[in-house]
């Protein structure tokens, strides 16, 4: 019957490489020719354009199928890792006009989504290598829940806040993580919450985790970290996976992709956080003249008198708007303590990329934002402002870094944190978990 | 026992039976399998067997038509450029393709290329709706063949993918940014000679209205005995060097009229399927009366929002509405004046305010007397919409009133602006002609 095989083609390059790579060594078929049949029948996806195939693909192999095959065995991978990927270049539309990225089928097949937009260059974006290796681990495991099924004690953790219309606005962001949830998707069903923890502890890091939790409320922060721990362990004694090792491994191949040069980029740099009681700051330290000023700002505030006037610093973030501007976010609790409000204050810099060096000048101008106007509460705000940050970062040049030092190149944390020092005075310097452009 | 014999008897003649070839007559030259098989063999055959390319369209049922230039290559790729934009025209993109069974023998565009495009479900690619996109397909069903054409439908959507090939002329123009030197030298001649666009046959008009934007033609027959307007329909076009090919043909005489071009003497010439050309008439006002067009009981009831450049007015209503909605931060979804009844019209506006929909209307009483129309409102409908929202429909008040029974004329409005091809429907107040609505007719 071979002579009547009605859909054949010519094998390309690209069909040659996915059939050396995947099919060969671990029995993985990858069909990206667009079929029909291999998605929503009825409704209406467009193919991946062929130039996507091969990175998107190597991402796959790079900080997915390696990563597991070094730390959980060749034969581990090999068993379970998906027979067939399909590959789409759009999203597929849901009725409700919400979009799938991605689907794992039976445990033998996944559906990627959305490969056109799949960009090797951009690693943090939403079309970059991390958002896509979180659908790939997001679905792998799904695959690993399958085959052993998700301990008891994680669908007790936060069993009262599942919420299946998860995309309605009211299911926020914030909402999510003050319930204990590491993204809004997991609050649909402890299968995806399961699989979402998974997913970010694996491909965000566990620096982001930390500082995730560090900024979610006390109760959440519980719910968050035992839910960590019954992931983690569940690798262990289902599969005999080391999930930290697990986690460094994936880490430096992202590494990889983003090429970090020795010098940061500010540029690149949405912002820098900092959450006083994250753990890093533990691990590696912070600087004495920065936390003196952020205590004294902190201590000022919350102690003023009359009591009625007392505000409540949490925590504060470096936002760089343009190579022109940056604005100083600080998070507070009002007088109540009931809700968290936000201070703004612009300041414009002057950035040297090759050097690293950035100029910090307050702007004359303030914004008009909200924020900006609760930052000129005078009585409230604004003074403990007057006296402390802005002193201490207003004229002068600093030099940004891949800081703490203690995290070298060859580290899978390496290019998670960074900061500013102080020029000529390397022992005052500002770092945090970075978010990138 | 007895019983058990007949059984085995019976069971025995069944095998015998059924083990016998029953001789039927092969309807077909083969059977299924091998006859599939010849079918795509002679597609893919044929599609490579063009030493200079196809030159291929489509319809679309969300937008208009597309051209592309092809070359199919034996190792499933190909190459195209398209009349979609100013890049597609010139730069060249590769792709794979298939020629495979479906439920016929189809060509699929299995990897991205330009025909994807308007197949691609998010509007933010090439436009359309969330979903569906432009409603276009990338699996076309092999329908036939004559001479040096291949047709084929689309899967879904049913429009058809029509492939001519090209001579060598054509493709080297083609590959020579052939499709925007085309489209701007037709626009050029379109817009800058021409008006309203017509072939005379005898007892009736056939107009044409070329919308070179979106690609789609409006065709409307017209009665020659007191220029009325009998019927419309639309057909997709596209670009080919040299031609605008119709997707739909349209019927004239005892001709099909497959494309429109322009001459050596820069004159529009229709090209029947018989490869004879025909001379277009032109003219510059529209072609049928606007009572027999624009009413409640007629093709057209509704004077549509979209801008219309070159028409001297006081103002554009409809755009001065939108301006001072979005000056409150709401923005105007639905916006149209209609005649609803023999007695009733409106004038609708639906829009958002953050998340939020709210509709505006006032509902007008009138009596219409050929071209005089006399008209009063009578009603605020959604609501009191109409009311809290009155700085924002001032200008509609303005013309129509809040009560008092005012005087319009009702008639066509030229545009000084070469590019506006369709009849501009205007209601005008009597007392000061400069005062008017105007706009698109719509269904």
């Amino acid at each position: 019957m071979s002579q009547y095989n009605t859909d054949t083609a010519e094998p390309n390059e690209v069909d040659i490489w996915l059939k050396e790579t995947f099919q060969k060594v671990y029995n993985i078929e990858v069909l990206y020719r667009f079929n029909r049949n291999l998605t929503e029948v009825a409704r209406d996806v467009a193919p991946p354009k062929l130039d996507r195939v091969k990175p998107m693909m190597e991402a796959v192999l790079n900080c997915y199928i390696k990563p597991y095959e070094r730390v959980a065995g060749v034969k581990f991978i090999k068993t379970y890792c998906p027979k067939q990927y399909v590959l789409f270049g759009s999203v597929l539309y849901n009725s409700n006009n919400s979009v799938v990225l991605g689907t794992a089928d039976a445990g033998r097949q996944v559906t990627l989504y959305d490969v056109n937009n799949f960009n090797v260059y951009d690693v943090n974006s939403d079309n970059g290598v991390k958002r896509k290796l979180r659908t790939i681990h997001h679905e792998f495991t799904h695959i690993l829940n399958q085959n052993v099924i998700i301990p008891t004690e994680f669908v007790e953790v936060t069993k009262a806040d599942y919420y299946s219309d998860w995309t309605n606005s009211q299911n926020t962001e914030t909402v999510a993580k003050s319930l204990g949830f590491v993204s809004r998707y997991a609050r649909m069903v402890y299968t995806e919450d399961f699989a979402e923890m998974a997913a970010h502890l694996l491909v965000m890091g566990q620096g982001w985790f930390d500082s995730y939790v560090a900024s979610a409320p006390a109760d959440a922060q519980t719910k968050l970290k035992r839910k960590e721990e019954i992931v983690v362990k569940y690798f262990n004694t289902a599969f005999g996976i080391d999930f930290r090792a697990l986690q460094k491994e994936i880490m430096l191949e992202f590494n990889k992709y983003l090429n970090l040069s020795a010098m940061i980029d500010l540029n690149k740099i949405n912002r820098i956080t900092f959450i006083p009681s994250a753990p890093h700051y533990t691990e590696y330290g912070i600087s004495d003249d920065f936390n003196t000023m952020w205590t004294n700002y902190k201590n000022g505030m919350s102690e003023q008198m009359p009591t009625g006037n007392r505000r409540y610093p949490q925590d504060m973030y470096l936002s760089f708007v343009s190579n022109k501007k940056m604005t100083i976010y600080v998070n507070y609790l009002n007088n109540a303590q009931t809700s968290t409000l936000q201070a703004a204050y612009d300041f414009d810099i002057d950035v040297d990329v090759p050097s690293g060096e950035i100029t910090i000048v307050k702007s004359a101008e303030e914004g008009t934002t909200t924020a900006h106007n609760n930052g000129k509460n005078f009585a409230f705000v604004k003074s403990y402002f007057d006296d402390y940050m802005y002193p201490y970062f207003h004229n002068k040049v600093f030099v940004a870094a891949w800081l703490p030092e203690q995290i070298q190149a060859s580290d899978p944390l390496y290019g998670m944190y960074g900061g500013i020092y102080e020029k000529g005075n390397p022992t005052n310097y500002f770092y945090g978990p970075i978010q990138y452009k | 026992m007895k019983y058990k014999i007949l059984i085995y008897i019976l069971a025995i003649g069944a095998v015998i039976s059924s083990c016998r070839k029953v001789e039927v007559e092969n309807l077909f030259y083969d059977v299924p399998e091998a006859r599939m098989k010849d079918t795509l063999e002679f597609i893919r055959n044929t599609l490579v067997d063009a030493p200079y390319g196809w030159n291929a369209g489509i319809g679309t049922t969300g937008k208009g038509g597309y051209g592309f230039y092809i070359k199919f290559r034996a190792d499933n790729t190909l190459e195209m450029l398209s009349d979609y934009s100013e890049e597609s025209s010139n730069t060249a993109q590769k792709s794979t393709y298939r020629v495979s069974a479906l439920s016929v023998a189809s060509l699929v565009f299995d990897t991205y290329n330009y025909i994807t495009l308007m197949q691609d479900p998010v509007p933010g690619v090439a436009g359309g709706t969330a979903g569906s996109g432009y409603k276009s397909d990338i699996e076309f069903l092999y329908r036939g063949h004559s001479g040096d054409t291949l047709f084929f439908e689309g899967r879904k959507y049913k429009n058809p993918l029509i492939l001519v090939k090209n001579t060598q002329e054509e493709e080297q123009a083609l590959v020579n940014d052939g499709y925007k030197q085309y489209m701007d030298a037709f626009k050029n001649v379109y817009y800058n000679q021409y008006d309203f666009v017509y072939l005379d046959a005898d007892e009736y008009l056939v107009s044409i209205e070329l919308d070179i934007v979106a690609k789609v033609a409006v065709v409307s027959i017209v009665d020659k005995t007191d220029n009325s307007l009998v019927s419309i329909q639309t057909t997709p076009f596209y670009f080919t060097y040299g031609h605008i090919n119709f997707i739909w043909k349209i019927l004239y005489k005892d001709k099909l009229i497959t494309s429109i071009k322009y001459n050596i003497d820069n004159q529009l010439k229709l090209v029947a399927s018989d490869k004879t050309e025909v001379d277009v008439d032109n003219q510059i006002d529209p072609l049928y009366t606007i009572e027999s067009a624009f009413a409640y009981n007629k093709p057209f009831k509704r004077i549509l929002p979209n801008a219309v450049p070159g028409v001297v007015a006081n103002e554009h209503i409809f755009t001065k509405i939108r301006e001072l909605f979005a000056g409150t931060g709401r923005v105007i979804n639905t916006m149209y004046f209609a005649f609803t009844n023999s007695t009733n019209a409106v004038f609708y506006i639906g829009y958002s305010s953050g998340t939020s929909n709210f509709v505006a209307s006032a509902t007008y009483e009138y009596r219409r007397n050929g071209n005089k129309l006399f008209m009063k409102r009578v009603s605020i409908d959604g609501g009191n919409n109409w009311s809290t929202r009155a700085t924002e429909v001032a200008p509609a008040n303005a013309l129509f009133g809040s009560g008092e029974e005012k005087e319009f004329d009702i008639e066509w409005v030229l545009s000084e602006d070469g590019s506006v091809k369709y009849p501009i429907a205007a209601i005008r107040l009597t007392s000061d002609p400069q005062n008017m609505l105007y706009g698109k007719l719509g269904e």
